[in-house]
């Protein structure tokens, strides 16, 4: 009884440990997970090893050519700081293509579990020193110059089609003239604002494109430190991708309105 | 004399038979003669009778109307005012809101202050680039 006792106590404290301190909870995974292991035979873990690196190496390309197809899809005119952004971008991406195809190459050749740990760490380092700030920017362009425009053309085709059906539906004296006016004004600001802030994240993106050149020289090459080329806007805090944001924002609470009118609509008429 | 005559010429008429050549042509021709192509309408029409057309006629209209009708208790506004349809309106929302929130969160992972990878498993929404380096994690802990 006395035995039975304390084992109750000792888990009833580890489980304890558990629930007020998580970091200890977190230790013991990894602690449990290097048990399984340090069970595997050094075979297995390299086989494991070298299929999960190939697969993050094999997904990362992916990511990148995924990114310069996007890249590709914006159209600008000639001779614009805009093609000449748009297609740096699009050889920094090819810069991230040919290093993760270089080290899936390498991992072919490698022998030991030490050289697949050494290859991962490089990985590991390029992509938080040079690819993290190198795709946001990639990322930001796109958001900036395809997303959100292709939305907000989504959302003024909507806009114009409500105004549409509520002429109509006014016309043939199916709804009050008038009833809809504050509900239709209010989306137009809201559209306009959306658009307002695209324009202001691209003007501000190109700005700190110019601003760049003259500060910082061209993009660093491939494997070196991580220089940021983005550089920091006017206005502290405001950025492209802030602006891009709130002009995304904005089309969620127009599409609110759009529900809540066309809501309005449908009990006007008695269908809802 | 002359009737005695005519009747006997009648009476031969009788055995009179055609040629054995023309026989077998004649006999050939009406056998594999190709029957000539029904008209489609009409050969419809033929082979029917008036009240099973009829039926089907009514049948058809019946279904026409029904199917409009249907149609029109379905989505009442569609496809005339589009616009304002609340179906097709929370439809697009739904997507436009799903793109946004999944567009920004591939810009914010990577935007984090610190670019640390994950060591935890990948949030709901989990991104391309999140589960790039989660696989690496894993490789290199294994």
């Amino acid at each position: 009884m006395k035995q039975f006792i304390k084992y109750l106590s000792l888990a009833a404290f580890f489980s304890l440990t558990f629930v007020v301190n998580p970091t200890a909870k977190a230790e013991s995974m990894d602690f449990a997970q290097l048990i399984v292991a340090d069970d595997v035979a050094p075979e297995e873990r390299l086989a494991k090893k070298i299929e999960l690196t190939t697969d993050a190496l094999k997904k990362a390309d992916e990511r990148v050519v995924e990114m310069r197809t996007k890249l590709e899809a914006i159209k600008f005119e000639d001779e614009t700081p805009e093609l000449e952004l748009r297609n740096k971008l699009i050889e920094r991406a090819d810069q991230y293509s040919v290093f993760y195809n270089e080290k899936l190459v390498a991992l072919a050749a490698v022998q030991t579990i030490e050289e697949v740990d050494l290859l991962i760490d490089a990985v590991i380092v390029y992509r938080e020193g040079i690819y993290a700030t190198g795709a946001k920017e990639i990322l930001e362009f796109v958001l900036v110059y395809s997303y959100t425009p292709s939305v907000l053309v989504l959302a003024d085709e909507r806009m114009e089609n409500i105004l549409k059906d509520v002429t109509r539906l006014e016309g043939l004296e199916l709804i009050e003239p008038s009833t809809f006016v504050s509900g239709t004004d209010e989306a137009k600001i809201i559209l306009q604002k959306a658009h307002d802030l695209q324009t202001q994240a691209a003007t501000l993106l190109m700005e700190n494109y110019v601003a760049s050149l003259l500060i910082a020289p061209e993009i660093q090459p491939l494997e070196l430190e991580a220089v940021p080329v983005e550089v920091a806007p006017v206005i502290p805090g405001v950025t492209p991708r802030v602006l891009a944001e709130q002009s995304l924002a904005e089309v969620k609470k127009l599409y609110e309105l759009f529900i809540e009118t066309g809501s309005k609509v449908g009990e006007t008429l008695g269908i809802n | 004399m002359k009737e005695e005559h005519i009747i006997k010429q009648l009476s031969i008429l009788k055995s009179v038979q055609p040629d054995a050549d023309f026989a077998r042509t004649a006999r050939t021709t009406i056998l594999y003669r190709s029957e000539p192509a029904p008209v489609r309408f009409f050969g419809l029409g033929q082979s029917l009778s008036n009240t099973l057309s009829i039926g089907l006629v009514i049948m058809f209209f019946v279904f026409v109307a029904l199917g409009g009708v249907a149609t029109v208790f379905r989505n009442p506004l569609s496809p005339t005012f589009q616009g304002v349809d609340e179906e097709s309106l929370a439809s697009e929302a739904g997507s436009i809101n799903q793109t946004i929130d999944a567009h920004l969160n591939e810009v914010a992972y990577l935007s984090r202050e610190q670019n640390k990878l994950v060591m935890a498993a990948p949030s709901e929404t989990a991104n391309t680039d999140e589960e790039i380096d989660l696989l690496l994690t894993q490789a290199k802990s294994y």
